[in-house]
């Protein structure tokens, strides 16, 4: 990738430093040779690009322009309303090469975090830019610019099963096409009404239980995991991805131990080949960080009633006391953040006072170690190994 | 009874997944991460919480590297 991108570059560059922009010289072709290195290959083939290679060009072709128009910027002395223009007249068209890239992905692979979090992104990027933030205007003739960023939104919508965000987006897509009448209105229609309809039937269905996935849908996501692992490197984009939502069934499957061992594997491989700053990383370190809090349940009254359990955040036992160090309690787990505040000093939490957490409860951990013979001179703990 | 006594002694120091409760009896079912160790129902007295999980498991069915 890095070496696609050094030539890219360099052809684009040694284009300007001979033909400075299309109206300098009356450069035939300008644009097609200015955007060629970036969107198709360089070698024999010539082919254009395709799939997660065309996504990440376009987003080193996006830092390229945005370099060179840092210095357009400068060099003309534009002021504010001139760098906007400046911007907007050359980043609307990126961002849409880079969704119709990851609305292709979204059709051709298995959805994933990596491609559902990039399609957000610049999905919300070229809102932001067509329509200076405010995307419920549909007055603006840049509304319709939009309807790209929508249809990507309405679809990683549907894919995380969010019905009415993927309505409102999908009204959205309708409105544009109302506004600037094109094909495929008859078919939007449908599909707001379809998506209601099984919004309708969720909302029905939402007092019946949910149950964990078997062992049968863990070893799909395994054996998928494994066919990216097989078909391309190890590390790949969609191979990391795949780890990912691994790690995000065993989790539901309460199979923590095997979930938090593939994370802390899956952000191994991500920094050595991808670097700290990637999605993907970034992405693993949270689920990782996540994946070791630790929770306990305390009776606050006779137990009798669940409201009566409090939760507590553990981070640490003690021996000699048979204590845990307890922090909280944790009112909400979104909003629950280990600050210093949160994690101050703590507090004793003696191991009959504690209920360790059951199933059922999302986001309670579930790692346990049978306790060895404390009390007993004959038997030596060992922490963090296990006995033989 | 100062820890897993008698036949569970073997378990002491294993590590595994709570998959049930049974708060009456306080007791929770535990998944052990060593396949051959088969599901056991054990009191709540006898659990830690684990913080740092051990060197790893080699699952027979899952070859990483």
């Amino acid at each position: 990738m890095e070496c696609m991108v050094h030539y890219a570059r360099n052809k684009s560059e040694a284009l300007m430093d001979t033909h400075p922009g299309p109206d300098e010289d009356g450069h035939a072709g300008w644009w097609d040779d200015y955007l060629r290195p970036w969107t198709h290959c360089g070698g024999l083939c010539k082919q254009e690009f395709m799939g997660y290679v065309k996504l990440l060009m376009g987003k080193e072709f996006e830092k390229f322009t945005r370099e060179i128009n840092d210095e357009e910027a400068e060099a003309e002395d534009y002021d504010d309303e001139g760098r906007e223009d400046l911007e907007r007249s050359t980043m609307v068209p990126i961002y849409e090469g880079q969704l119709l890239a990851v609305s292709q992905l979204l059709r051709r692979v298995r959805p994933n975090r990596f491609l559902i979090t990039e399609g957000k992104d610049i999905a919300s990027k070229l809102i932001e830019i067509c329509t200076a933030g405010d995307e419920n205007d549909d007055r603006a003739e840049e509304y319709i610019e939009c309807e790209l960023a929508f249809f990507t939104l309405a679809e990683i919508a549907e894919i995380e099963g969010d019905y009415e965000a993927a309505i409102k987006y999908w009204e959205r897509v309708r409105r544009s096409k109302e506004i600037h009448p094109c094909s495929g209105l008859d078919e939007t229609i449908s599909k707001i009404d379809s998506l209601r309809a099984e919004l309708e039937g969720n909302i029905a269905e939402a007092d019946s239980a949910w149950t964990a996935p078997s062992d049968d849908v863990v070893e799909a996501a395994r054996d998928e995991m494994l066919g990216y692992w097989a078909e391309e490197d190890r590390h790949s984009v969609s191979a990391i991805s795949s780890e990912l939502e691994f790690s995000r069934v065993l989790t539901h499957a309460y199979r923590r131990i095997e979930a938090e061992r593939v994370l802390a594997r899956v952000l191994r491989v991500s920094r050595q080949y991808h670097r700290d700053e990637h999605s993907l990383t970034k992405e693993a370190e949270a689920l990782l960080r996540e994946s070791r809090q630790r929770f306990v349940l305390v009776d606050d009254g006779d137990g009798a009633e669940e409201e009566e359990l409090d939760t507590y955040q553990v981070t640490e036992f003690d021996e000699v006391e048979l204590s845990y160090i307890a922090h909280g309690p944790v009112d909400d787990f979104d909003e629950w953040v280990e600050t210093e505040d949160n994690l101050g000093e703590g507090f004793r939490l003696p191991i009959g006072e504690v209920i360790l957490p059951l199933v059922g409860a999302d986001r309670f951990h579930f790692a346990m170690r049978l306790a060895p013979n404390f009390l007993s001179h004959l038997c030596i703990f060992h922490r963090g190994r296990p006995s033989s | 009874m100062t820890g897993m006594p008698g036949d569970g002694e073997h378990l002491n120091g294993k590590i595994g997944d709570v998959r049930k409760g049974h708060t009456d009896a306080d007791k929770y079912n535990i998944k052990f991460e060593e396949q051959s160790l088969e599901d056991t129902d054990v009191e709540g007295r006898y659990l830690r919480v684990l913080f740092d999980l051990p060197e790893e498991w080699k699952q027979p069915n899952y070859e990483i590297e």
